[in-house]
């Protein structure tokens, strides 16, 4: 007898315990889901590592925030940096600046690649986009003029080391 | 009738998160994919997405129908199948001469070659970063409810990269 009301408490003890978990899990779940959306619709946050951007961006773990609103849905400008999926590798990102918009031509001086003069065109729907530090960047003047579906965010502010705006514009690139 | 959509407002989230990276419903139309998706009439078929595939595993396999954004309409869907990956060389039936596949990237065509724009006539090899999800199965109209086959032309691959599918 008392063993049967041991049992029944026991059972209830679970009950209650598997309601909780079940609804922290649902919780944390939601959470994360919602963490989703406003990083891949709304704003994110990115790390910057690599010597391409320099020198807006030193590239030894400088942190930005990025939006994905304009790339999904307005437009975006010369002289916009944009965070993009790796055209060479789907698995990573990189950032980079757009330097041209589609229809526009894009003239490329001889370098390793070619010992003549190139002139492109960006075809519709994608942007032409290079690093800031030309002689160590790997972009569209080696892999070509890149889709804007690949396009995930637009650069607007930094915030380490420092908290700085980021200007995006053709200006602030050195042409040489 | 509040309280439901109150449960609505706090499980959407979690139905776009899931929506965008495991599993989607996608309806199909147009010829281009004739006659393994929307039969001869080029009518409406809806299919089953998953996307753990690439978004998660980044594991690519020739033979997919995959759906991808189209190069030149960033807010354009196509579906199309997997005929190569990176390092492999195509045979490119409108030039007429092998292509290799640049790194990063993958040619495409739709198994009703006549009715599809893809890899051969408008977009060349199509980066991988492209591709959304894999069709795995069909799923209206009832008649054709079938799961959507791995296979491609091997006739059309040259050479096969040998480190095997997939990238990085």
């Amino acid at each position: 007898m008392a063993a049967g009301a041991t049992w029944a408490r026991y059972q209830e003890r679970v009950r209650q315990w598997v309601s909780v978990a079940a609804s922290h899990t649902g919780v944390f779940l939601h959470t994360l889901s919602c963490f989703y959306v406003v990083s891949r619709y709304g704003v994110f946050v990115s790390k910057v590592t690599g010597p391409s951007m320099f020198p807006t961006f030193a590239g030894r773990g400088d942190f930005v925030i990025a939006e994905a609103v304009t790339p999904m849905w307005g437009q975006l400008h010369k002289g916009d940096v944009v965070i993009c999926t790796r055209p060479v590798d789907p698995a990573e990102s990189i950032i980079k600046r757009v330097v041209a918009l589609e229809g526009e031509e894009v003239v490329l001086y001889p370098d390793r690649e070619s010992s003549e003069v190139r002139r492109i065109k960006v075809p519709p729907g994608h942007v032409w986009i290079q690093g800031d530090n030309l002689t160590h960047s790997l972009d569209s003047r080696q892999y070509g003029a890149v889709p804007l579906a690949l396009v995930r965010g637009r650069v607007v502010l930094q915030v380490w080391p420092r908290v700085t705006w980021v200007e995006n514009s053709l200006e602030s690139v050195k042409r040489t | 009738m509040r309280g439901f959509l109150r449960q609505l407002v706090w499980w959407l989230p979690a139905g776009i998160a899931l929506n965008d990276t495991v599993c989607s419903v996608l309806v199909v139309e147009g010829q281009s994919m004739s006659p393994t998706l929307c039969g001869d009439s080029g009518s409406a078929d809806i299919v089953i997405v998953e996307k753990v595939s690439y978004k998660w595993l980044h594991k690519y396999q020739r033979g997919d129908v995959a759906v991808l954004w189209a190069p030149d309409q960033p807010h354009q869907q196509l579906v199309k199948r997997v005929i190569a990956l990176e390092q492999d060389i195509v045979w490119d039936s409108e030039k007429n001469k092998p292509t290799k596949i640049p790194q990063g990237r993958c040619w495409v065509e739709g198994d009703n070659p006549e009715a599809s724009g893809d890899s051969r006539n408008m977009y060349g090899a199509v980066h991988l970063g492209l591709l959304e999800g894999r069709v795995t199965h069909v799923i209206w109209p009832p008649q054709r409810w079938a799961a959507v086959r791995q296979w491609y032309p091997s006739d059309k691959l040259i050479v096969e990269e040998q480190a095997g599918s997939g990238a990085g």
